[in-house]
């Protein structure tokens, strides 16, 4: 495994084997980067592996046709796009998978939220904080452990909930890059 | 063909002097805007859809009469150091005043009430117009609208708390009364259906909920309706909504209104022209949409259950069983395709 590219459910059974291996390991969080870098130490040397992390977060509708989103991308009926808690990702890539079967679905980061950052607690918002790239740190978002929000970690325009077969706010894995 | 031809030539020079003046206007309007435009500052922008279905980006820049002595007053919204502001100048016996107040969120939300995001109209009866701004930080986070009048030394923040937050902003202005400003969740799931209702009671718009329920009803009608549009729909998109609709119907105890949606969805389901693929899924090569069967198929069986649900609740206990069998029958048939 080590040594060659990996590609690891984030607190999946990959992931297990990994930390169950011989060699010992440091995950280090990379800032503002798309992967996760594993150094796997070894007795006479140190292999680097870039792993594509997969997150499981739960996921909702943002809806909204119409509304301008923080990338200025104005909402279209069954528009393809995700929303995620940080700014600075307008453009990225993003690839989701729906827990049961159903094709992979890539787009693109066009919006800011679910939840995070905010300042000021609404009745539609009412967690308060600042911006949450989980994605660089635990993998689980802040919202999830929050009793001021539904728990979502990620926001789907129409489109994208649609062709995940979505009926309701789901668990979805998602990671960066095509 | 004298005639006609003398009849194009007019109605082409008429046309070119309509396009030349609205250009002229709409740029002197932002170079009016700009000399008053702080160093260092920018216009906020905000994008909107032309009718080509191409996007343009447009300054955030009105006018309107916002004081009692007349003239053509100008509000615009701009960005320094990373901040929102609004500013509006009046023109008094030929003497340009500033005012200008700081504005929540990093970006100008254009929306289909408010498609400039900046909108100048007498909300309060007043007999002056006030200016209502919607800022954002990101849609997914909620939007806020700030009302503002121009007072003797600064502007009037006509909100009580500040601003108005929600997902969306709708005006409700009948003859005859100050305007209504409502302000709705995201409605894409049970806990995000709302509808706040602020009215102006004589110094500043307050939260009263007064005929809440009544908007809440009109706009699940709207829900329901586009659940059971005609158009072709994704099939998860259209029984998403139509689960949502249900719920919120079931909730009210409104169960007539929940099986009529439920039928209609059903009926809409059993003509395959009313399903669209699921957006951007094909089998790779192919071109062909993979799921739309078996989309249709376990869609039906969701609505039957929802089906079931509403007429059990309605008190109708065998409907409610024949329609929990079919929904069975449908998913044992799809699991043995």
């Amino acid at each position: 495994m080590v040594g060659s590219e990996l590609d690891v459910l984030c607190g999946a059974e990959d992931q297990e084997e990994l930390e169950n291996a011989s060699v010992p390991f440091t995950l280090l969080y990379a800032l503002y980067a798309p992967t996760r870098w594993y150094i796997a130490n070894t007795t006479y040397a140190t292999v680097t592996n870039a792993v594509n992390v997969w997150f499981q977060v739960l996921a909702s509708d943002e809806g909204l046709v119409g509304q301008t989103t923080a990338c200025g991308h104005v909402i279209q009926p069954q528009d393809q796009f995700v929303a995620l808690p940080s700014t600075g990702l307008c453009g990225v890539s993003v690839n989701l998978k729906a827990m049961s079967f159903s094709p992979a679905q890539v787009t693109t980061v066009e919006d800011v939220g679910p939840w995070y950052p905010n300042h000021t607690a609404t009745k539609g918002n009412p967690c308060v904080g600042p911006a949450d790239p989980y994605w660089n740190s635990s993998g689980v978002p802040r919202a999830q452990g929050s009793s001021c929000s539904n728990g979502a970690g990620i926001d789907l325009a129409d489109g994208t909930f649609a062709a995940l077969g979505f009926l309701g706010n789901s668990s979805v894995l998602w990671r960066f890059g095509q | 063909m004298r005639t006609n031809r003398i009849r194009v030539w007019t109605l082409a020079s008429a046309t070119l002097l309509l396009w030349s003046c609205t250009a002229v206007f709409a740029d002197s309007l932002e170079n009016q805007a700009v000399r008053y435009l702080p160093s260092g500052a920018t216009f906020a922008r905000v994008p909107h859809l032309g009718s080509d279905g191409g996007t343009t980006v447009d300054p955030v820049v009105a006018s309107g009469s916002a004081t009692r002595w007349g003239g053509r007053d100008l509000a615009f919204v701009y960005e320094a150091a990373g901040k929102l502001a609004l500013r509006v100048v009046t023109t008094s016996a030929g003497q340009p005043k500033e005012f200008e107040a700081r504005l929540p969120g990093s970006f100008v939300s254009g929306s289909d009430s408010f498609p400039k995001g900046l909108l100048l109209k007498d909300v309060t009866g007043a007999g002056v117009q006030e200016m209502l701004v919607v800022t954002s930080e990101g849609a997914s986070l909620g939007s806020f609208l700030s009302v503002f009048s121009v007072g003797s030394h600064d502007l009037d923040n006509l909100v009580r708390g500040g601003t108005i937050a929600g997902y969306g902003f709708d005006l409700d202005c009948a003859a005859g009364r100050p305007c209504r400003v409502l302000a709705s969740g995201k409605w894409t799931d049970a806990a995000g259906a709302w509808v706040q209702v602020y009215e102006w009671l004589g110094t500043a718009f307050v939260e009263t909920d007064k005929d809440a329920d009544r908007y809440f009803s009109a706009r699940l009608v709207k829900l329901a309706a586009a659940a059971s549009e005609q158009a072709a729909l994704p099939v998860p998109a259209r029984v998403h909504m139509a689960e949502l609709a249900a719920t919120l119907y079931q909730n009210r105890h409104e169960y007539d209104q929940a099986i009529e949606l439920c039928q209609a969805v059903l009926s809409r389901l059993e003509n395959p022209a009313s399903s669209a693929e699921r957006p951007g899924v094909v089998v790779p090569g192919t071109g062909r949409q993979p799921l739309l069967r078996s989309d249709i198929s376990l869609g039906e069986a969701d609505l039957h259950d929802l089906l079931g649900n509403a007429f059990g609740s309605a008190g109708r206990a065998a409907d409610a069983q024949a329609e929990y069998r079919l929904a069975q029958d449908l998913r044992n048939s799809e699991a043995n395709h």
